[in-house]
């Protein structure tokens, strides 16, 4: 797992106030926030599936790395339904433990136009799941 | 575009505006690959407040209707999401209802909510109440559940399509090997009432010498609705019976449905412990149906009232009478659930999942009884995502005996097999019978003289055309089923012109057995369906893609069927990419073109992709029998690999890598075949490999 923490947290908080006013956040809830994202990735470093969690105003959007081309998406304004509830599945196909432990290969980039574009997962080399920018655009 | 303040305001309480969380989130999501390639872009999604079921409250759900909304761009086509029999092969530009409906239009459609697009993603809608998907309308993909407390779904990304089956594989389960006898054919009749009726349609066919695998008894087989017995008057001896058909090689299939009048002998009991399906307030609900004479449903999303079903149906109907397999009709549920309360939940939250949990309270009755000894198949009439791995095969409902149903059943057959779920059959030829006014004539002399069947087809004088038709396509279905209510349906039914030709097609199917199967197998291997619209071999060929009249049946066949009645010829479009050959002149012919093939009534246009390796079986009339190969077919062309997979065909062995495996590779340059694993044939290659055309 390689995870550019550093640059992370450098770019996102950099750009702090824009994003509180363009969101309303207050500057903990912002700094929650990053450290949110932050906090999944790492999470996400040490159990490959574990899901990666952002959650901004009350929204909770959840990505969660099933196998190498599987990405599970699960947004909310309730978070333990976002986030958790796991066990209700439907789908309930017990998935071999080999496949939950492969890392995804996709990408998937988060932005709340006209103010975030956060990459939050990019492969770059197998089978590391990804490095994390978060960048503010306008 | 954006509003000012004012006018917002004074459109708040009127139209709810962005109060209350009803306002799109612009929390968008773009997925690539990890090579960039764009696959999915979702803009915006929703939660707006809905009414709660008291049932999901006490379980501490509260409901909202949920949607996301993704770009749609103009190249993008989309296939799948269960049973649609519209006529619909690209889903783009449609509007689809993705909940079972007995009575949609054209017939039943049937909500498997995973779709595959052209730009090499799938997604799997994980919400299992009422979902309105609408494609490719304004620029945008919506999906809209109507109840729900989050937007869940599974993005599953591959190069191929085949890729993103193993991933819907990986997701909701193995599509296990059927009983071998059921790739063969199932001759079915709505109904055979008797013992001795069906004794002896199963007694012709041997007769005749005409394959037979399977044969069914459908409902109404018992003394009364919720009894779970055999009517002693009609089926006297159901233990020697079954031992009979054994003798002959014929399998049985029993018609078992899921409803109890008041008044049976378990209506009580099942009352009791609150195992019918039943409203809010505890009352039973039989829908439309007589409450005496059929009765509610009982609630197989319960644990201890599935494991109760099964075990009956284990006790009452496979061990004292030997039936084979079970066919769970009335999947739905038939009765519309939107007002009643499931065990899991209420019936709005879990509109769709019944398929699910009534297949699998047999399907794993079964394994957990009978162990890896004896392969399960069950026949369905609706599913659900995962609904494949419970040994099922799923009809499309009860449709009209008509033309245009031929026509519009093959995309809808293409588009569930599709939606990750391989086996998916018709009744052929059709199950209602159409009104036929008294002066009703063909608008095209009918190919098939049926004045010696006039008591069977009454004056519908185009229905044993009709009937060929649909047994020709049926062949080169996943599973081939007789089925609907005329009083005779059996390949002699339908006049002395027709019977040859029926039997033409069946003795192919047979022919085809070690192909089919060895399909089969690679469909439990990779979850991808082995009955293949073409924009899954062809997604470079953009001519493809919504093309609702053919398809590739495994790696070899293009199949074309004719759905115009007194046609003798149709055109075919041979995709791009590869030469193919006319499967009964030999001729070969470019790809990339349309041609007109010629469609005498007893040809069914079928075409091979030039690379492909076709093993054909020696004739048999049952899977008991031996099958040996006595011929490979190799189409040159292009270099063509295929696996031939054998073994027992009746127990779970070959998930422990029992079986034999045969690779068979063609080297077009050398115009070379070679073999290496387990033998398949016992002379000289010379003497079983043809290479065609040379």
């Amino acid at each position: 797992m390689q995870i550019l923490l550093a640059e992370t947290v450098r770019e996102c908080t950099g750009r702090g106030l824009g994003i509180q006013r363009r969101f309303t956040l207050k500057p903990y809830l912002l700094a929650l926030a990053t450290a949110l994202v932050v906090i999944g990735l790492s999470a996400a470093a040490v159990a490959q599936s574990a899901p990666l969690v952002i959650e901004r105003d009350g929204r909770v959007i959840s990505l969660e790395p099933y196998a190498a081309n599987i990405l599970r998406v699960t947004i909310s304004s309730d978070k333990a339904a976002a986030t958790s509830a796991r066990d209700t599945d439907l789908l309930r196909n017990p998935l071999p433990k080999d496949g939950r432990a492969n890392p995804t290969r996709m990408a998937a980039r988060y932005s709340a136009p006209p103010a975030w574009l956060c990459t939050l997962l990019q492969e770059t080399s197998r089978p590391v799941i990804s490095q994390s920018q978060c960048l503010l655009t306008r | 575009m954006p509003l000012d303040a004012l006018n917002l305001q004074l459109r708040e309480p009127y139209f709810g505006g962005g109060g209350g969380g009803r306002a799109p989130r612009n929390d968008a999501l773009l997925f690539t690959t990890p090579a960039g390639k764009m696959l999915l872009h979702m803009r915006t999604w929703r939660m707006m407040p809905a009414h709660t079921e008291p049932v999901d409250a006490a379980a501490g759900v509260k409901s909202y209707r949920i949607a996301a909304s993704f770009d749609s761009p103009d190249d993008e086509h989309y296939y799948g999401l269960g049973q649609q029999q519209k006529g619909w092969m690209d889903l783009r530009d449609h509007e689809i209802h993705c909940w079972h409906d007995y009575g949609a239009l054209g017939g039943e459609d049937v909500c498997v909510p995973f779709m595959v697009s052209s730009r090499g993603y799938g997604l799997v809608w994980d919400n299992p109440s009422k979902t309105t998907v609408t494609l490719g309308i304004n620029g945008q993909n919506n999906w809209s559940s109507d109840v729900g407390d989050r937007v869940s779904y599974f993005v599953v990304a591959g190069d191929t399509t085949d890729e993103i089956y193993q991933g819907y594989r990986l997701l909701t389960g193995v599509t296990h090997m059927l009983p071998k006898s059921v790739y063969g054919y199932i001759q079915s009749k709505a109904i055979y009432p008797t013992q001795d009726q069906l004794m002896d349609v199963a007694k012709e066919y041997r007769e005749k010498k005409l394959p037979l695998g399977v044969i069914v008894v459908d409902f109404l087989n018992m003394t009364r609705q919720g009894e779970m017995d055999l009517d002693p008057k009609r089926w006297p001896d159901p233990a020697g019976m079954n031992r009979e058909l054994h003798a002959m090689g014929i399998d049985t299939l029993l018609s078992v449905w899921p409803h109890y009048a008041p008044g049976t002998q378990f209506y009580d009991m099942l009352l009791s412990k609150g195992w019918l399906i039943h409203t809010p307030d505890g009352k039973v609900d039989a829908g439309g149906y007589r409450m005496n004479t059929i009765g509610p449903n009982i609630d197989t999303t319960n644990p201890e009232a599935a494991r109760w079903w099964w075990e009956k149906i284990r006790d009452r109907y496979v061990k004292p009478y030997g039936f084979d397999y079970i066919w769970l009709d009335e999947t739905e549920p038939d009765v519309d659930p939107a007002n009643d309360v499931f065990s899991i939940g209420s019936g709005p939250r879990f509109y769709n999942v019944f398929p699910l949990f009534h297949t699998a309270s047999v399907y794993e009755g079964f394994r957990r009884d009978f162990g890896d000894s004896r392969r399960v198949m069950i026949l369905a009439r609706a599913a659900y995502l995962g609904a494949q791995r419970n040994g099922t095969v799923f009809w499309s409902s009860d449709i009209y005996a008509t033309w245009d149903m031929l026509k519009r059943s093959i995309p809808a057959g293409l588009n569930f097999t599709a939606s990750g779920l391989p086996y998916w059959d018709t009744d052929i030829a059709g199950f209602f019978s159409p009104s036929i006014p008294p002066d009703y004539h063909a608008e095209l002399k009918p190919l098939v003289d049926g004045s010696d069947v006039r008591g069977t087809i009454g004056n519908y004088e185009d229905y044993p055309e009709l009937f060929v038709r649909w047994y020709e396509w049926g062949a080169f279905q996943p599973v081939m089923r007789a089925h609907g209510e005329r009083d005779h349906n059996e390949v002699w039914s339908y006049g002395k012109q027709a019977e040859p030709i029926l039997a033409k097609y069946l003795k192919l199917r047979y022919q085809l057995l070690p192909y089919t199967y060895s399909a089969a197998y690679k469909s439990y291997q990779t979850g991808a369906p082995y009955m293949r619209a073409l924009f899954m071999d062809f997604p470079n060929d953009p001519r493809v893609a919504d093309i609702p009249d053919e398809y590739m049946y495994g790696p070899a066949f293009l199949v074309a069927p004719v759905t115009e009645q007194g046609a003798t010829h149709r055109s075919v479009y041979l995709p791009a990419g590869c030469d193919w050959y006319n499967y009964w002149t030999n001729e070969r012919l470019h790809g990339g073109q349309t041609i007109v093939a010629n469609a005498p009534i007893d040809t069914l246009p079928l075409f091979v992709r030039a690379g492909s390796i076709v093993p054909l079986g020696s004739e048999i009339l049952n899977t008991d029998q031996p099958q040996t190969i006595t011929s490979v077919k190799v189409y040159p062309g292009a270099d063509g690999s295929f696996t031939l997979f054998q073994d027992d065909g009746k127990t779970y062995s070959y998930e422990q890598g029992t079986g034999s495996i045969t690779h068979l590779t063609w080297d077009d340059k050398a115009h070379r075949l070679k073999h290496d694993g387990a033998p398949t044939w016992t002379g000289t290659d010379k003497s079983v490999v043809t290479v065609v055309g040379k």
